[in-house]
């Protein structure tokens, strides 16, 4: 049984949507990580290599894509699934983070908590 | 009973959202109305300067020609039609110095042969010469000839014969003759007379030529100190005008020779010089190009023909001239913009983001009935929409500055009291980023003043906030007050009442300030570079300032409205740094000011 819970970190600096996300995938049977921004998330990365990687990217201290290009360069977390939560809507960063390998990418003010929990599941096979 | 939070909540959000929508849009029918406006100027500018640059074709033209032939040959017309009145001779002939050819005229009285006029000008030419000391090829000349026919059969030499030289500001133009096939005339009497009235002629052209220079060394002047690189061309498309600013768009400032060619060489593959100047002279237009880079500047490319306005002459194209506007500083202004824009949009959109993720998440039943969770939230929202109502607050207020309407309700206040209660406030906030606080007055800090309390609340709520979020732990802040008196540096002031104070540049220029009380906020923080120091107290200039817990900046208008609000009760505010060891953020109210309020 403990095979099947998923470990899920999420790495956000707004933390009305931190909360928000991690009750939900709480409640949704996840093992939830919480990071406030990415140089703390890159750490926990490293030492909980989660299932899957929610990640903001306009923070403080390391942006989003900063981590996720450190985070590739790991072997293990050139594998890694991470989706990008982001209101950005800059075609440029969307080329970036789809360069450096990212799975999936939302747009944050349109995204349905439902939504991310649904793409979530099925990156991991779980529906 | 949580449901109608919740509605209310988002009320509230909502609200604020429009609040900004509505700042934000107004704003930038703001920013479009000042587009506008300067695009008319730009307009208007550039219409000046190509009148500015037609004038100037049109005075090297007249320059030029008045040197020669043009207004010399129609007076010494005048003075050859008039010229039989006084003297008696069979011609009067001139011959002008032009720089491809030598006009040569000659009227004349009585019938005479080709031989007499043949010999009148071979020896004009001599005494030309020997005049300019220079040879002049007789094959140059071109003849007019007018008056009584030729008859060949007058076989009558020069018998008599007077040359007079024609001087032009100095300059030796040309020569007038008179030659009669009689004898023994042109004596020291009638000579007199000749040379008064060419004198006369030739002081006047001279005069009208000065005019001229002084109009046409004006005009270079101002050309030559034009920001904007100007670039005259005739039509042959060489040179006439280069100014420095021109010289300094392509890198050339020292290279003293300089041709059309460097200009089109160093702008090759970015714009193409000749064919614009091709294109507005032949099509009579004024042609604007797109952004171009040269260098690390951008430039704004404006060609334009040069045409005549004189009334022979008019409308005739003398030449192009192109005009170099460096856009760079509007460019790096717009950036600016745009990111301050995209920042404001961000730092709103994500609590209210959060707001309403957290207010559909508590419509689930499990996270109702899990009170701790319930409770977490809802201090979420109120977090929330207090940062964006602060934010909101701030771009209205910045908003107010800018248009002036920025209000102040001044009342007799203890200032003193009103510094200590806002210490009292941020203790508990200090001992729990383990900073220590510490005050200082100087026994001449005024009590009682008339201010805006609420306002310099607001700064000092700044002030001291920001001393708190880039201090580390275990460092100290020291809140000070003195009094400044005019004519004394504040940095020297300081120093005498041993206060911590990390001294301010002396271009700020402390020594003329009137009398005013100082507050001053000092940390040991990192202190902030020269450079950064400038873009505190910008609207759109944003530094990576990191805090000590990482937290958000918020709008970063904090100090602008700071400086707003001392401004506005005529003070000054400032900042002194030293890097590694930390920085003292200053105001000044005067007390002058302070106190004629106090009588009213």
């Amino acid at each position: 049984m403990t095979k099947n819970i998923k470990k899920i970190l999420i790495i956000e600096d707004e933390e009305a949507v931190l909360k928000v996300l991690a009750t939900k995938f709480d409640h949704e049977g996840f093992q939830t990580l919480e990071a406030k921004d990415g140089e703390a998330g890159l750490a926990q990365a490293r030492v909980e290599r989660p299932d899957i990687i929610l990640l903001d990217i306009v923070m403080p201290k390391m942006d989003g894509l900063t981590m996720l290009k450190e985070l590739r360069k790991d072997p293990w977390g050139k594998k890694v699934p991470v989706v990008i939560l982001t209101n950005l809507s800059d075609d440029k960063d969307i080329a970036e983070a789809m360069v450096s390998g990212v799975y999936d990418f939302l747009v944050k003010s349109s995204w349905e908590i439902e939504d991310v929990v649904k793409r979530v599941k099925e990156r991991l096979g779980m529906i | 009973m949580s449901q109608n939070i919740i509605i209310i909540l988002i009320l509230i959000a909502t609200a604020l959202f429009l609040t900004w929508l509505l700042f934000y849009i107004r704003n930038n029918k703001q920013l479009q109305k000042k587009l506008n406006q300067a695009t008319v100027e730009n307009e208007k500018q550039q219409e000046a300067m190509s009148r500015k640059m037609y004038q100037l074709a049109i005075l090297k033209e007249l320059g030029e020609r008045i040197g020669y032939s043009l207004n010399i040959e129609k007076i010494i017309d005048i003075i050859t039609g008039s010229l039989s009145q006084f003297i008696e001779y069979s011609a009067v002939s001139y011959m002008l110095l032009e720089p491809e050819r030598i006009i040569f005229k000659i009227h004349l009285e009585q019938s005479v042969s080709r031989e007499f006029i043949d010999e009148v000008k071979e020896r004009m030419l001599k005494a030309l010469a020997a005049l300019v000391n220079k040879e002049l090829e007789a094959s140059n000349i071109n003849e007019t000839l007018s008056g009584a026919i030729l008859i060949e059969e007058i076989s009558t030499p020069v018998l008599s014969y007077f040359n007079i030289p024609l001087v032009i500001s100095d300059k030796v133009v040309g020569i007038l003759t008179v030659a009669h096939t009689k004898a023994g005339l042109y004596q020291e009497e009638e000579m007199t007379i000749l040379y008064k009235i060419v004198k006369q002629a030739a002081q006047a052209v001279s005069q009208l030529h000065q005019v001229v220079e002084t109009e046409q060394s004006k005009l270079n002047a101002m050309v030559e100190s034009m920001t904007e690189g100007v670039v005259m061309t005739d039509k042959a498309y060489r040179l006439l005008v280069v100014n420095p600013a021109a010289r300094k768009v392509i890198g050339y400032s020292q290279k003293k020779e300089i041709s059309i060619f460097d200009f089109i060489d160093n702008l090759s593959g970015k714009f193409d010089i000749r064919g614009k100047l091709e294109e507005s002279v032949k099509l009579d237009k004024l042609l604007i190009s797109e952004e171009v880079l040269i260098g690390d500047q951008f430039y704004k490319i404006i060609v334009a023909p040069v045409k005549s306005d004189l009334p022979l002459i008019k409308g005739e194209i003398l030449g192009g001239v192109l005009v170099f506007q460096n856009i760079t500083q509007e460019k790096e202004i717009e950036k600016m913009r745009e990111d301050f824009t995209s920042m404001m949009v961000h730092e709103l959109r994500s609590p209210l983001d959060g707001i309403k993720k957290i207010s559909k998440l508590l419509q689930e039943e499990y996270i109702r009935k899990d009170k701790k969770s319930y409770q977490e939230f809802i201090q979420l929202i109120y977090k929330d929409s207090s940062k964006m109502l602060e934010m909101v607050n701030d771009l209205l207020d910045v908003a107010k500055l800018e248009v002036g309407k920025f209000v102040l309700n001044k009342a007799p206040v203890d200032i003193r009291q009103l510094i200590e209660e806002r210490i009292k406030f941020y203790q508990p906030l200090a001992q729990e980023a383990e900073l220590a606080f510490n005050s200082f007055f100087d026994q001449n800090f005024p009590t009682e003043v008339s201010i805006d309390s609420t306002r310099i609340t607001q700064v000092l709520n700044n002030l001291l906030g920001n001393s708190l979020k880039f201090t580390e732990a275990g460092g100290t802040i020291n809140i000070q007050g003195f009094i400044h008196r005019l004519g004394q540096n504040i940095n020297e002031e300081a120093k005498k009442l041993n206060i911590k104070w990390f001294s301010v540049a002396e271009k700020y220029n402390l020594i003329n300030i009137e009398d005013s009380l100082v507050m001053a906020v000092t940390d040991s923080g990192i202190g902030i570079t020269e450079k950064n120091q400038q873009m505190l107290f910008n609207k759109f200039m944003q530094f990576p300032a990191s805090t000590r817990s990482g937290e958000k900046k918020g709008t970063g208008l904090g100090l602008v409205i700071a400086k707003g609000i001392i401004e506005a009760h005529h003070g000054k505010i400032g900042i002194g740094s030293q890097a590694e060891k930390g920085s003292t953020f200053y105001f000044s109210l005067p007390l002058t000011d302070l106190i004629k309020i106090n009588n009213k």
